[in-house]
């Protein structure tokens, strides 16, 4: 196979199917192993991919043959290989657990959700593998209309007040990237990213390039939901149905957050960065994340919005290494966005079986949970210690890396902020712990494990954490030089 | 002085409607009106790739069949920006649509459209 297919490849097995599934919309079971079918054929290509670009070697994939800078480039790189892996490997579990859930939360069978997931899923894939300015906005624009529709796909008419305020917001933050990629291209003339990297360098920074940045990260800072733009995601990630906050939450801020990183990276570049003062602004704004992210999460009732608010101060975490400029931080960065993607699938998966099999969803009655879910709720504290970043867990490592990273760029005071979202992040989550497993309640309770699938979805989340958390320095050191090659950063 | 006006216009244009879509999206409380300041905000940022794209004493895009030695870039539109605004007011139509038959089915289960009574039944319905 010529390996100048693997980029075309790993999108299409998602995209054909997708239009293969209304056929069987009917049958969501069988429309359930296509799906899956189709994202183990992304996840196989990703694979073969990142064997081939692990060597820091980068495959190209001219779309229709047309040369860059006039035609659509694609490019897989080890950086992109490596979230594509994620996503497809992320959804593929998710999608494997959710069969149930998704039978008895979208009883509306007009609604064809695996195809809708399927092209949600390929968008993301198509954003991380493109590189073009304007072919990533249309991705941007399948995957957040995709997201909509998945959060109003519930039978909670509350869904569909959410989905339209996040599309209201969406929509302003995909305007505005639009906005920006029309200064750039006025600024340069090109669409490609590398070519438009080159013709920044020579001419330097103007007002229209400047103009250009601010509006494509406000909007993509609006798409992932950073602190000050974050309003249409609590709502969102709660009111949408279990399977679909569960596809979601973990996958498509974590997609943004790569979009931002690598326009910001790759486009504009980290001459271009300093000199425009990005990475301070990145680390006010991610420390107000942080703060008010994990104050809003502790004043939360609903386990869902709990979560909600917490990806919020793990996004603020995550663009605030970012923001400090130095490389140990962007690869623990770049970790975080891997463990945090995995503990939040589990997350919701834990409370889409709570609700699903005892109808809780308030951490208050969690109590009553004891002794009924011994495996999820062993998944649950796996995964919430991971997130308060307990050592030998994944969740450190993210968290450890950005500290050093940190130190190493002379600004202790983010070190003391790492730490500090550990013990907010602690506060929360021990309050759900405490409730589960900590209350005195009355004897002679009888094991009611949810379904098969989430049960074997969350343990293996779970035992994934306990895996990455042992490999995490393997990866951080294969990553140094591979994710992000010396002449980028 | 003229030619600079009526060069400038479109974008001061583009300005007005970008700002006056925010602005209704901000500040209105009925969730049609809201949908109506977003399309306006698409409208002005479709307006500016257009405006990019034009330039004075320029043609269509179209090579006549009988030119010979090379193409005047100066001569001709941009043809670019235009083919990527007929991708943008497809991706903005779907946009509409989403939004059109979500404000359907609130209308069904909430009768209003009216932000805080929506939100207030929300609120109500936990």
């Amino acid at each position: 196979m010529n390996p100048n297919m693997i980029p075309a490849l790993i999108f299409l097995c998602p995209f054909m199917t997708a239009l293969m599934v209304p056929f069987f919309h009917t049958k969501r079971s069988v429309s359930q192993i296509l799906t899956l079918a189709a994202l183990a054929g992304s996840f196989f290509f990703s694979l073969k991919g990142l064997s081939i670009t692990g060597n820091g070697s980068v495959i190209h994939h001219y779309m229709g043959n047309w040369t860059p800078p006039y035609g659509i480039e694609w490019r897989l790189d080890t950086l992109s290989a490596f979230m594509s892996l994620l996503v497809s490997a992320l959804a593929f579990i998710v999608i494997f657990a959710t069969g149930v859930t998704v039978e008895k939360e979208c009883t509306n069978a007009k609604i064809p959700y695996y195809t809708i997931v399927l092209l949600h899923v390929a968008s993301l894939l198509g954003i991380i593998l493109t590189h073009d300015l304007f072919n990533l906005f249309v991705f941007l624009e399948v995957a957040s209309l995709t997201a909509y529709a998945l959060v109003a796909s519930g039978n909670d008419t509350r869904g569909n007040v959410a989905s339209f305020r996040y599309l209201l917001i969406g929509t302003a933050g995909a305007s505005f990237y639009l906005l920006g990629v029309g200064y750039l291209y006025a600024a340069t003339g090109t669409l490609n990213m590398t070519d438009m990297a080159l013709r920044l360098q020579e001419l330097g920074i103007s007002r229209t390039v400047f103009l250009g940045v601010t509006l494509i990260l406000i909007g993509l800072a609006i798409k992932m939901g950073l602190f000050p733009f974050h309003g249409w995601l609590p709502d969102a990630y709660t009111h949408a149905s279990d399977s679909a906050s569960a596809l979601i939450a973990p996958l498509m801020t974590k997609v943004m957050i790569y979009s931002f990183i690598r326009i910001v990276l790759w486009v504009i570049g980290r001459n271009t960065l300093t000199t425009l003062g990005i990475g301070p602004i990145l680390t006010v704004f991610g420390t107000l994340a942080i703060v008010a992210g994990s104050i809003m999460a502790f004043m939360q009732r609903r386990f869902k919005r709990l979560l909600a608010y917490s990806s919020i101060s793990h996004i603020g975490l995550i663009m605030l290494a970012f923001g400090l400029g130095n490389k140990t931080a962007l690869i623990g960065a770049f970790l975080h966005i891997l463990n945090h993607a995995c503990m939040k699938a589990a997350l919701f998966l834990v409370a889409a079986t709570a609700y699903h099999r005892h109808g809780i969803d308030d951490i208050f009655d969690f109590s009553k949970l004891r002794g009924k879910m011994p495996y999820t709720m062993a998944a649950f504290c796996v995964a919430a210690l991971s997130m308060v970043g307990i050592p030998p867990l994944a969740g450190f490592f993210g968290k450890w890396y950005i500290l050093v990273g940190s130190l190493q760029a002379g600004k202790p005071i983010f070190a003391v902020l790492v730490v500090l979202s550990s013990l907010l992040t602690a506060l929360y989550f021990f309050k759900v712990i405490e409730q589960t497993f900590f209350h005195r309640q009355k004897e002679n309770v009888t094991v009611q494990e949810g379904p098969l699938a989430l049960v074997i979805s969350t343990g293996s989340l779970a035992i994934g954490l306990l895996i990455l958390g042992y490999f995490a320095p393997a990866i951080f050191h294969w990553g140094f030089n591979l994710l992000v090659p010396a002449g980028v950063f | 002085m003229l030619n600079q006006i009526v060069g400038l216009f479109n974008y001061g244009a583009t300005f007005f409607l970008i700002l006056f879509g925010i602005y209704i999206m901000i500040v209105r409380n009925n969730y049609f009106r809201k949908t109506i300041g977003m399309v306006i905000l698409q409208t002005g940022v479709i307006l500016f790739f257009i405006s990019i794209a034009a330039k004075w004493g320029a043609s269509i895009p179209i090579i006549p069949h009988d030119l010979h030695g090379t193409v005047d870039p100066t001569l001709y539109e941009n043809p670019l920006p235009h083919a990527l605004m007929l991708t943008a007011i497809v991706v903005g139509v779907s946009t509409l649509g989403v939004a059109l038959t979500l404000l359907v089915s609130i209308f069904r289960s909430y009768h209003t459209l009216e932000e805080d009574k929506i939100l207030k039944e929300m609120g109500d319905r936990k």
